[in-house]
């Protein structure tokens, strides 16, 4: 079961002619002339679709919340800045089919009575960029974009955004701040950009690989769709799988699949190697061991094991865990913000330990101190940078991975 | 093109502070302490607010760059094909060491960039190399400084 790559072609992008062939833009035409905006709404509510940028929120509530708002100025963003490292799902989708997220950006905006959206690339997807590019020239020149769309008197204006290589930029409000022309540092919430986002206006943010999944739940209905995957965590997932496995790539799978069955899909594991252990979810994923690799990755509450992003890193036993345990904290504490101090400091005093265990000059003040760390970096920090820095080390120490701790 | 072209590129509202930065950033290779000014006086800011924001961002240098910037992808799945090897080699083979400054060569750590099936991933002078292996990355860097 596909639906976000089922017309890929492989190497190939859907341009506008190839996205009209395969039934694109039918869904909005339907919203357009036969649905009205709070219809719209109910059903993606019903579709229990979830964000796919890693927290899971519902996406129908997030919009309710919009589109219930009174105001003269909305927006609309969509979440395109992808750099969680062993990531390329929204790239590739931006890359392949970047008319599918334009399709769910503008029936978002219909839904929610914004007038202005923003596209949020991440700066070093110069591939995907273009193709978005063109893809949103092909939207005004089509009349899909701009001034009374289709003759429904429903105006939208569409921007792409380029970053300039900052993680923190894929939190909602971090991003918020860098479109204003601010340092991209996270806000304090509540108030939620639904409530004040861009310009202090109400916004919502979406994640790019959710608002693809949007114009095949209208064409095919909310009931369909919660049918797919698990209950309570409905649809189908993108999976960046890569590592120790055969035939590393992009996969969609419905999320009821165990890790083992997702691994299984992209080859199984590569002959002649053994797994250490599963990483879901990029750096700041939980680490799944062996035991564990019958579970169900999903964004239900409660999970065991949390889908988050969507990246798979088959580690096998040949690796040494403490370096890629270094390799995690550097990116932590080369991208922390420095806004608040545990984060700015703390990555950096974790790194200095994570560097002496691999050079061998770990000791027990280093023990206490790494403990103590952990607990300020997961419980003190201003956003989830600092409490996404430690999850991965968490289970390590979980799973008595390493003998020193 | 001179900085005041591309300022006038961009319309001056908050929102094109960053496209602006950006774009000095690719047409000249760096913002000086010059364009900070210029930017400044263009968008109604002071040079502290457009440093602060120029500043927070990877991607902006404020040096002159080197002859040769070498960045080279540290994340674990890089890591795993390698990358770290690459990167002690390459400080061995050239006698730097990462994160140090020198006007011929600066060689970086660099976070993800999406193309983990090519890794690892290393970036010369901006432009992105796939499955590199360390001899292929030192025959680039020697071509690059027309050794």
């Amino acid at each position: 079961m596909k639906i976000l790559t089922k017309d890929w072609v492989i190497g190939e992008s859907l341009n506008f002619q190839d996205y009209l062939k395969v039934g694109g833009y039918k869904a909005l035409r339907k919203v357009l002339k036969k649905m009205k905006s709070t219809e719209v709404v109910a059903e993606l509510k019903k579709s229990k679709l979830q964000g796919r940028g890693g927290a899971g929120f519902s996406l129908g509530s997030k919009w309710e919340i919009v589109a219930t708002k009174k105001c003269d100025q909305k927006y609309f963003i969509c979440n395109l800045d992808e750099s969680e490292p062993g990531n390329f799902k929204d790239k590739s989708l931006g890359e392949n089919s970047p008319h599918q997220i334009l399709e769910g950006m503008i029936i978002g905006a219909y839904a929610v009575g914004a007038s202005k959206a923003f596209l949020y690339i991440n700066g070093t997807f110069a591939m995907a960029g273009q193709k978005i590019e063109q893809a949103i020239e092909d939207c005004y020149q089509n009349n899909l974009l701009g001034k009374n769309i289709l003759a429904s008197k429903f105006d939208l204006e569409l921007e792409i955004f380029y970053g300039a290589g900052a993680y923190i930029c894929g939190e909602e409000s971090a991003l918020i701040n860098s479109l204003e022309g601010k340092r991209g540092e996270p806000r304090l919430k509540p108030p939620y950009p639904c409530d004040s986002g861009l310009f202090r206006k109400p916004t919502v943010v979406n994640n790019a690989e959710t608002l693809a999944n949007v114009a095949w739940i209208i064409e095919n209905g909310a009931v369909e769709f919660a049918k797919i995957g698990k209950p309570d965590s409905p649809g189908t997932k993108l999976f960046s799988v890569d590592g120790a496995v055969e035939r590393p790539g992009l996969y969609e799978l419905t999320m009821d699949n165990t890790i083992e069955q997702i691994i299984r899909t992209a080859g199984g594991v590569k002959e002649g190697f053994e797994i250490q252990f599963i990483q879901v979810g990029g750096s700041s994923g939980r680490i799944v061991p062996r035991f564990l690799l019958s579970e169900i990755p999903s964004y239900s509450r409660g999970a065991v094991i949390p889908i988050g992003s969507g990246a798979i890193l088959a580690v096998s036993a040949n690796e040494d865990l403490k370096k890629i345990l270094l390799s995690w904290i550097n990116f932590f504490q080369r991208e922390s913000c420095g806004k608040c101090v545990p984060c700015r400091e703390g990555t950096f005093r974790l790194k200095s330990i994570i560097e002496r265990l691999v050079s061998g000059d770990f000791d027990q003040n280093d023990r206490q101190d790494l403990h103590k760390l952990i607990w300020t970096l997961d419980n003190t920090t201003f956003c989830p940078l600092g409490k996404f820095s430690v999850v991965a080390l968490k289970d390590v120490i979980r799973y008595k991975m390493i003998k020193e701790f | 093109m001179t900085i005041q072209e591309i300022l006038l590129q961009h319309e001056p509202e908050k929102k094109n502070i960053l496209p602006a930065i950006k774009a000095i950033n690719q047409n000249l290779s760096w913002v000086s302490e010059e364009a900070i000014g210029k930017i400044a006086r263009y968008f109604g800011e002071s040079e502290a607010y457009i440093f602060s924001v120029a500043s927070f961002y990877d991607e902006i240098n404020f040096n002159k760059p080197a002859l040769l910037t070498l960045e080279i992808c540290d994340g674990a799945n890089c890591q795993i094909k390698d990358s770290d090897n690459i990167i002690k080699n390459v400080e061995t083979f050239f006698k730097i060491k990462v994160d140090s400054f020198n006007n011929q060569f600066v060689l970086k750590r660099m976070s993800c960039v999406g193309r983990c099936l090519e890794g690892p991933v290393v970036k010369i002078n901006g432009t992105i190399y796939t499955k590199m292996t360390t001899d292929k990355v030192i025959e680039l860097i020697q071509n690059y400084l027309g050794y």
